[in-house]
């Protein structure tokens, strides 16, 4: 293909690029700061947890941790629920077990007296 | 036949060995403590049941809820407890007579006829089908050990206490923690014997 130099100059010859030009540049303009400004945001509303976003891995951690953590204290609370309820029953048992022994040992030396003055009496009829 | 006699000598050196080693174990339980399972085929039978079985560690758990009482008579109770190894009781109380063996009774006294023990107070009544004991096991110059059999016709109590025990300090406690005194007890035994042994008594 053969270009003469008039088809060349007249290629490249300036020409205006109309008003539509302006209005599209600023508005692309707009657009990246549009994008540029929504993700600060979203980091301000939760700007500890942010970095968490990044790493999946430590956010695993931690919600391991607060899993362990929360087990942890569930079972020490029922531990000490259970302990608290055998204790008790350690102490009403203790004493079901003193009052039964003192009240058979009442028991056993009123029998004996009883007897000591039956025979006493007896004895006494004998005589 | 060689090796007859080789395995003859080792078992001779096992059979030695156990008895050193089982003799000294032997001695060493030989203490207050009553083998009282015989008598679980009861629970069945009875209308009412108090099984109390208390060793060391539930006696110590039991003095730490004593003692957050904050009470001058709990303190009473601490005190009883805290040189105590255990405690074992068992009351049966049956709807009708004869529903324990005299067997299941024998047995327990078999076990209070071993060295330590010795029995202290002993009541019978034929007539009434009674037997009272109490035994004890010293320690040093204390009491190292307690056991009381009551054999009713309707009602069979066994009381195993292990460990010093100051019987004075027990009968302090009459009338708290719902330990009966003894002028009360004596009142409800009146009232549980028939007129015949009332009079008798009279």
């Amino acid at each position: 293909m053969h270009f003469s130099e008039d088809d060349l100059r007249q290629a490249l010859r300036p020409k205006d690029p109309g008003d539509a030009l302006t209005q599209r540049v600023m508005a692309r303009i707009h657009q990246g700061e549009a994008k540029a400004t929504a993700l600060p945001e979203r980091k301000r509303l939760f700007p500890r947890l942010w970095p968490l976003r990044l790493r999946p891995a430590l956010a695993g951690a931690m919600a391991a941790v607060i899993l362990v953590a929360g087990g942890w204290l569930g079972l020490a609370q029922y531990k000490h629920t259970q302990e608290l309820a055998r204790g008790e029953r350690a102490k009403q048992q203790a004493i079901l077990a003193l009052r039964i022994t003192n009240a058979k040992l009442n028991q056993v030396f009123e029998r004996v007296k009883a007897s000591q003055i039956r025979e006493a009496k007896i004895k006494g009829e004998h005589l | 036949m060689k090796t007859i006699h080789w395995r003859n000598s080792w078992l001779r050196i096992l059979l030695e060995m156990t008895v050193i080693f089982t003799l000294p174990l032997a001695a060493y339980g030989q203490n207050a403590r009553l083998q009282l399972n015989n008598l679980e085929k009861l629970n069945s039978k009875a209308a009412e049941v108090n099984d109390v079985t208390l060793d060391g560690d539930m006696l110590q758990l039991a003095v730490k809820f004593i003692e957050m009482d904050h009470d001058p008579e709990a303190a009473q109770l601490k005190e009883i407890i805290k040189d105590l190894k255990g405690v074992y009781v068992k009351n049966f109380e049956f709807d009708q007579p004869n529903q324990y063996s005299q067997a299941d009774v024998e047995a327990i006294r078999a076990q209070l006829a071993a060295p330590g023990w010795s029995r202290v107070v002993e009541n019978r009544n034929k007539r009434a089908g009674e037997n009272n004991e109490i035994y004890i096991m010293k320690d040093g110059n204390q009491i190292g050990g307690v056991a009381i059999l009551v054999a009713e016709p309707k009602e069979l109590t066994v009381v195993n206490i292990v460990g010093r025990i100051d019987l004075d300090k027990l009968s302090a406690l009459e009338g708290k923690f719902g330990i009966p005194s003894e002028h009360k007890d004596h009142n409800e035994h009146n009232k549980k014997s028939s007129p015949e042994e009332r009079h008798e008594e009279e």
